[in-house]
């Protein structure tokens, strides 16, 4: 169980996040959607401990994350942040080992190979990433996030640069290991890809967690109009949700 | 085919041993068979003292000074996720320059403890600017300005003593230190090397592994449990000292450390921490071939090290990247 009890963060003097609650039971997806500026990423760095609280605390299975040494909660939180530079041309296999430091290096590159094949990465397992496009690259570090032992992936915007098929395939992934039992936090930005595969949704605005419920709850037309300045209506059953919408003029 | 890491670590070291053996074939003086007999049988001889007493520690110390350079050029490329980083780069060479010349303009140019143990003081002032600010500023890019900024100073501070040199000769001594050289170096400079190497090495080895998750940027690093002020402080305190010796060792000897670590690269090793060994040995093998093409090259005085490095390195790792960049293209 991951809780956050009335978090608030910090940068360069700003309150970027405010008073934030929630807890979030593990063997669920969640999706933290919101717009520019929402204090998402804010959050999921603090959620990861990268980011010192200037109030309140974050617990993982009721013990503080800041008190964890940091070997330790490497073993219990994974985190794949917004920034994919890649320093050296090392083979992809490698990389996605990095994630599984726990194992043996013979274990760990199994458990590399296992993660990016899921991926559609089998091909280019022993090349540099170099090589690889923006999408392939972005599936490598996520072989790595999901190659690790951790209970808890906190996935900052994880679709970057990946086509409308492998957005679909990686949630469908992340899914089944929520399913699982880890508990797996991203940030979208495609509220339709949310509202269809997210168990609950983490509504930022401004800061704040406006919401935290089931895309039913949260998508009303109410929020996307005050939040994303959007007009829209979700509809069907959970296992077939469809959001539409439309823009309304800025001004 | 790429070699394993063992396997490449074998291949070099072996090649580090024979061009150490080889060289003990040229000097100044030519040895005739009978004198080479005497120094294998003899060790009171003229010629076991042209071997073993001159030659042997010259090859020692060459490749223990181009051994610290590759592995400071590796540990600092690793730290700074940057291909063109090398020692120099935090200052602490300028530091250890600085203090040469000022050893040598106070006329002690003549001892040699001197001029190493000022180079070493300057090297180990520097270090500490350098330490007491990472503890503070752990961020790379402060890191990169402080050192360019000190590198700056010390060659600022350098300039003003060649400007106040009360010689010709003194100036004409710093140019010579400042261009590198491992000519006349005894036993004591390779035991500085071996120290060097064995503190950093031991260092790096137990505690650089962060590098390897630095690969993905700082914040997966620290994601995966990297302590990001210890691994700075672990590499800066190696860096520097690998830096410094070299200096105090042999002199001013640049282009090695940049670019000893992509040769490795280009053999296979892409991994920052697996590649500080291979780093070493590669070092030790460019500074031998130098300083057998400072042997072998006619020439009215004998030439620097430092020059030959440069000269000789630049075109063929420039011919590295531009194979690399032709790869990249058919990518």
């Amino acid at each position: 169980m991951l809780k956050l009890d009335h978090v608030s963060v910090k940068l360069s003097g700003h309150e970027v996040v405010r008073g934030v609650s929630a807890d979030l039971p593990p063997g669920r997806l969640y999706v933290m959607v919101g717009p520019n500026g929402a204090g998402k990423t804010t959050l999921l760095k603090a959620m990861a401990a990268l980011l010192p609280l200037s109030a309140g605390e974050i617990a993982l299975n009721y013990k503080l994350i800041r008190d964890m040494p940091p070997p330790i909660r490497a073993g219990h939180i994974a985190y794949l942040p917004q920034e994919r530079s890649i320093a050296w041309d090392l083979p992809c296999v490698d990389i996605a080992a990095l994630g599984a430091q726990h194992l043996t290096p013979d274990l760990a590159r199994q458990r590399a190979f296992a993660e990016l094949e899921a991926l559609g990465l089998h091909e280019v397992c022993d090349r540099g990433v170099f090589g690889l496009s923006g999408g392939q690259r972005a599936r490598v570090l996520l072989a790595r996030v999901l190659a690790s032992p951790a209970s808890t992936l906190l996935l900052d915007e994880p679709l970057i640069a990946l086509d409308p098929a492998w957005q679909r395939q990686v949630l469908i992934r992340l899914k089944q290991r929520a399913a699982e039992g880890q508990t797996i936090v991203l940030s979208l930005h495609d509220l339709h890809l949310a509202a269809q595969f997210a168990d609950d949704i983490l509504l930022m605005h401004k800061g704040e967690l406006k919401a935290l419920a089931a895309p039913e709850k949260v998508f009303t037309a109410t929020h996307l109009s005050d939040v994303f300045n959007l007009t829209g209506r979700l509809t069907g059953p959970p296992e077939a949700r469809t959001l539409t919408l439309s823009s309304q003029p800025l001004l | 085919m790429t070699l394993s890491l063992t396997a490449l670590m074998s291949w070099l070291g072996a090649f580090v041993a024979l061009l150490i053996a080889l060289l003990l074939l040229f000097g100044d003086v030519p040895l005739s068979g009978g004198m080479w007999l005497d120094a294998l049988i003899h060790w009171k001889s003229i010629g076991a003292e042209i071997v073993w007493g001159i030659r042997l520690p010259r090859n020692l110390a060459a490749a223990g000074v181009g051994a610290m350079l590759g592995m400071s050029g590796a540990l600092m490329q690793g730290l700074l996720r940057n291909p063109l980083a090398e020692p120099g780069l935090l200052g602490v060479s300028a530091g250890a320059g600085l203090g040469a010349a000022i050893a040598i303009v106070l006329g002690l140019g003549l001892l040699d403890f001197a001029v190493a143990g000022f180079a070493l003081i300057g090297a180990v002032v520097v270090a500490i600017i350098l330490l007491v600010f990472v503890e503070r500023f752990p961020q790379r890019q402060s890191l990169i300005l402080l050192g360019v900024g000190l590198s700056a100073l010390c060659g600022a501070l350098m300039a003003l003593v060649f400007n106040l040199s009360p010689s010709p000769v003194t100036t004409a001594e710093m140019l010579g230190w400042m261009m590198g050289s491992v000519e006349n170096r005894n036993i004591w400079d390779v035991l500085m090397c071996l120290l060097g190497l064995a503190i950093a090495g031991g260092l790096s080895f137990r505690l650089a592994k962060g590098l390897r998750y630095l690969t993905l940027g700082e914040e997966t690093a620290r994601s995966m449990g990297v302590d990001m002020v210890r691994l700075t402080q672990v590499v800066v305190i190696g860096a520097s000292l690998l830096a410094g010796l070299s200096v105090a060792v042999a002199g001013v000897i640049g282009f090695v450390g940049l670019a000893a670590p992509h040769f490795v690269r280009a053999m296979g090793v892409k991994d920052p921490y697996r590649l500080i060994a291979p780093s070493a040995l590669t070092g030790a093998i460019i500074v031998l071939i130098a300083d057998a093409l400072v042997r072998m090259i006619p020439a009215t005085g004998e030439l620097r090290l430092g020059v030959v490095t440069s000269l000789v390195g630049a075109p063929l790792f420039a011919l590295l990247a531009w194979r690399s960049a032709r790869s990249w293209m058919q990518d």
